[in-house]
């Protein structure tokens, strides 16, 4: 084996590999010039040790790439555990907290700049964008932004929020959900993105909604003010809601649940959306019972009760949760 | 009944005399191929090597060595040469300096030093990469994973990280280019699995 290469001085591995993360940094997080990629150029060919410590520094960075895959809870969900899953949406909640509660900036940038926006459980955001338009994050909701010179783009990643966009026909404003897509035309809208089950309502304005899941053959309809798209198990509706009930779904935004003649378990369920506390009910033949009124999202606690006084059930409450029982 | 060769196969499977290994080649092949022996040629070179901080310029000589014969020609067992070269490379400090801080410069077959890395499907591969990188992140101290996530998740620049984190911009390049090494350490050179509780 030949080698070219000169001993260096002691400690210059070290030197030679602080030079190459000010490159790295200079490359990948500041701007970068064709002037600087020149003098770049002829750093890296003095020799062989810079360019093993930028290739190694650089290769470490290239595996960070997928950070956002981390750190967006469904992108890739089936390759996280229950621990790191917890552990992301925390962070990721953390990192938006300060963007969710004032006024972020909805201006068109020339590169496309991208967003995350998520609630934990029990929370409730309003995003609001400098073009006036709003969207309102529900319970464990994460949304993704990424705004261009030349259109909107959201993600619901999971979760549910409500839209209301200003509409811009030279900025179109593009839902995305499930791999379908929602085309705002002036519009007021909502999404509830769950495991198995997708819903899109449409409350004021116009939208096209666009199936692009590869799956079924493509369906393009204009939804019309109280239409709703459900989509579960792979079967795609297209339903009709009167105002009131389509008020009572987005109660949430005031912070209350409005059930009518609602199934027991079914408004069990959408107070276990907010609550780490799960509401659990026993028997069938409870579930069944219908329960009407207007309750406070966070507390759980009241709605048992309620149950209990109105419908004379009985509440045991054991480590996180409250089973319901006859 | 003869066996012939398909046509052509010879000549495939023939690296020409003096045929050009391309820049890149060498590259993606000392990403690949070496810088995931580092784990291994670390320990290698502390534990025969008593000076702690002469390792990092002993790693760096390696490499160089490495890269350098890879641009002539690529080695085809990668282990087996970081490892020979990692050991010439001692041998030749030994001599030179004539101090010998070495307790003995190992034969190779003693290190236990597997020759060839078991071989992995894809899917676990990307699931084990993916678990890696949020080990390292898990690990890298706060300030510096912040800089790292902000660049991925939201796509900030450097000072709009510094407007973001409050702090000024050469705060904010000092943690990119502390957290950079780190990363690198972590991917890299120290040995994950060994010091993670069974």
């Amino acid at each position: 084996m030949s080698s070219d290469s000169q001993p260096e001085p002691v400690g210059n591995a070290m030197s030679v590999e602080a030079a190459a993360a000010a490159w790295l940094r200079e490359k990948h997080f500041e701007s970068w010039t064709d002037a600087r990629q020149s003098v770049f150029d002829a750093w890296i060919s003095a020799s062989s040790a810079h360019r093993v410590a930028y290739i190694r520094l650089e290769a470490a960075w290239a595996k960070t790439e997928r950070t956002n895959a981390l750190y967006h809870p469904m992108r890739s969900a089936a390759e996280k555990s229950e621990r790191t899953w917890t552990k992301q949406l925390m962070t990721a909640a953390a990192l938006t907290v300060a963007l969710a509660v004032s006024l972020v900036a909805w201006m068109y940038p020339s590169r496309p700049e991208e967003k995350v926006f998520a609630t934990s459980i029990g929370g409730r955001e309003t995003v609001s964008f400098a073009d006036g338009s709003q969207i309102d994050l529900n319970t464990n909701t994460v949304l993704r932004t990424r705004i261009s010179a030349t259109s909107r783009l959201v993600s619901l990643e999971k979760g549910e929020a409500f839209f209301r966009i200003k509409h811009d026909a030279s900025h179109p404003f593009v839902a995305l959900v499930a791999g379908h897509r929602v085309t705002d035309l002036g519009t007021k809208f909502l999404i509830r993105n769950e495991p198995n089950r997708l819903e899109v309502a449409l409350v004021e304005g116009r939208a096209r909604f666009d199936t692009q899941d590869g799956k079924a053959r493509p369906i393009s309809v204009e939804l019309m003010p109280g239409d709703v798209v459900v989509s579960k198990n792979n079967e795609m509706s297209l339903t009709r809601k009167a105002a009131p009930a389509m008020a009572r779904e987005l109660g949430w935004r005031h912070g209350v649940l409005i059930f009518d003649n609602t199934k027991l378990v079914d408004a069990a369920a959408e107070f276990n959306r907010y609550s780490k506390t799960k509401l659990v009910i026993a028997e069938p033949a409870v579930s069944a019972l219908k329960i009407n009124g207007t309750f406070q999202v966070d507390n759980l606690e009241a709605f048992a009760e309620t149950t209990q006084d109105a419908l004379g059930l009985k509440l045991e409450h054991r480590t996180n949760m409250i089973v319901v029982s006859r | 009944m003869v066996e012939t060769p398909e046509p052509g196969f010879e000549e495939a499977n023939l690296r020409p005399a003096g045929a050009v290994v391309t820049a890149s080649d060498v590259e993606a092949w000392f990403v690949h191929e070496v810088l995931p022996l580092e784990t291994a040629l670390m320990q290698f070179l502390r534990r025969n090597w008593r000076n702690e901080s002469e390792i990092a310029d002993l790693r760096q000589d390696v490499y160089v060595r490495v890269f350098e014969a890879a641009q002539k020609e690529i080695p085809e067992q990668p282990r087996h040469f970081v490892f020979t070269t990692a050991r010439n490379l001692l041998i030749d400090r030994v001599r030179k300096e004539s101090v010998v801080p070495i307790d003995a410069v190992t034969d190779l077959e003693a290190l236990g030093v597997a020759m060839e890395a078991p071989s992995q499907d894809r899917s676990i591969m990307a699931r084990e990469e993916l678990r890696k990188l949020q080990s390292a992140l898990d690990r890298l101290p706060q300030k510096y994973r912040d800089v790292v996530i902000l660049r991925r998740v939201e796509g900030l620049n450097g000072r709009q990280i510094a407007l973001r984190l409050g702090i000024s911009e050469s705060a904010v390049s000092k943690h990119i280019d502390a957290g950079m090494r780190a990363l690198a350490d972590l991917f890299y050179g120290e040995p994950t699995d060994l010091r993670r509780k069974s």
